[in-house]
């Protein structure tokens, strides 16, 4: 009989033991820094345009006339010694982790335009020697529609107007 | 009469070890009889980040639609000594131990918060597993340095 309690606590005691998960632990830290941003896009050019909704967009006019038709998105009109190419631009800045609420926006040409080419932007001639402010009050995440004129003299040889308009947003 | 008492004794107690509820199953009653405190054998390492630091870096947003910054690291866990073979397997799980409001913070996937949630199932012992981390920082989110900690437990499986 005593053979029988023996086996009865051995018993129990294989399964009390049995069990009670190994465990760890650790830590892993986590460091950066967030930095402030904003983000110009052309959202909209007169023009056969690519690369909208990018902050590089071609807009090509083709082969333009005074007498000849506008290229699409442009309007066209005769002047006694010039004619004007009229579309508009679209230009679209937001931000990121920055408490700015507003913005200004410059404009500049590329290049030195061809001799007779004026280039407008909100009715102020753009020049490669400065930038023209367009807005100093921009409004972050929409965008902004701004007038677009290519003028061309009667005298102006007729060759390529080929040119770039780098817009700059600064954050206020 | 007093070896039938030891005997119904006998019975009783190997009754009470063999219907106790196993913890797995909502049973929480804890067996205190444990020959001796388990040497651990799972101790995390961070292979890839061996002073516990993973630096994400310039969290800067490049724009597009995503109205958030994603940042990825990958970090190498092993548990317990290394081995050419695993040596058994273990459930890992993650929490947030400190948190930057800023940012949100996965592991493989899963968001983490400050309750511990499975990152991994049947994890090898013994040799470096590769977690992703993602840190989610949203525009609107102000600038500045970003700190945040992972917790990580392992237990045995």
């Amino acid at each position: 009989m005593k053979r029988i309690v023996v086996l009865a606590v051995a018993a129990f005691l294989m399964v009390t033991t049995a069990a009670a998960a190994d465990t760890s632990s650790g830590t892993l830290t986590v460091t950066g820094t967030v930095a402030s941003s904003i983000n110009l896009t052309i959202e909209s050019a007169g023009g056969t345009t690519s690369g909208t909704g990018t902050a590089s967009v071609t807009s090509a006019l083709g082969s333009i006339s005074k007498y000849g038709s506008a290229p699409a998105g442009f309007t066209l009109a005769r002047g006694a010694s010039n004619w004007t190419l009229s579309s508009t631009i679209g230009v679209k800045v937001d931000k990121a982790n920055l408490t700015s609420t507003d913005y200004t926006l410059t404009a500049q040409l590329g290049s030195a335009p061809a001799s007779g080419i004026t280039w407008k932007l909100n009715g102020s001639t753009l020049s490669d020697a400065s930038a023209t402010t367009l807005t100093s009050t921009g409004t972050y995440g929409s965008t902004g529609s701004y007038s677009w004129d290519v003028v061309v003299a009667d005298s102006a040889a007729a060759a390529a107007i080929d040119n770039a308009i780098d817009f700059t947003a600064t954050s206020n | 009469m007093r070896i039938r008492t030891v005997i119904a004794a006998g019975a009783a107690l190997l009754l009470s070890g063999f219907l106790r509820p196993d913890p797995a199953f909502g049973g929480d009653r804890r067996r205190v009889l444990a020959v001796s405190a388990p040497s651990s054998g799972l101790e995390l390492t961070f292979v890839s980040a061996p002073d516990g630091v993973v630096d994400a870096g310039t969290i800067q947003w490049r724009g597009g639609s995503r109205k958030a910054t994603v940042t990825t690291r990958t970090v190498r866990l092993r548990i317990g000594q290394p081995a050419p073979e695993p040596r058994g397997t273990a459930t890992v799980r993650a929490f947030l131990e400190t948190a930057d409001a800023r940012c949100t913070v996965r592991v493989d996937g899963v968001v983490l918060t400050s309750v511990p949630r499975v990152i991994q199932r049947h994890a090898p012992v013994g040799l470096a597993v590769p977690h992703r981390i993602e840190i989610e920082v949203p525009v609107h989110a102000a600038d500045g340095p970003l700190l945040a900690s992972i917790g990580w437990e392992v237990s045995s499986e």
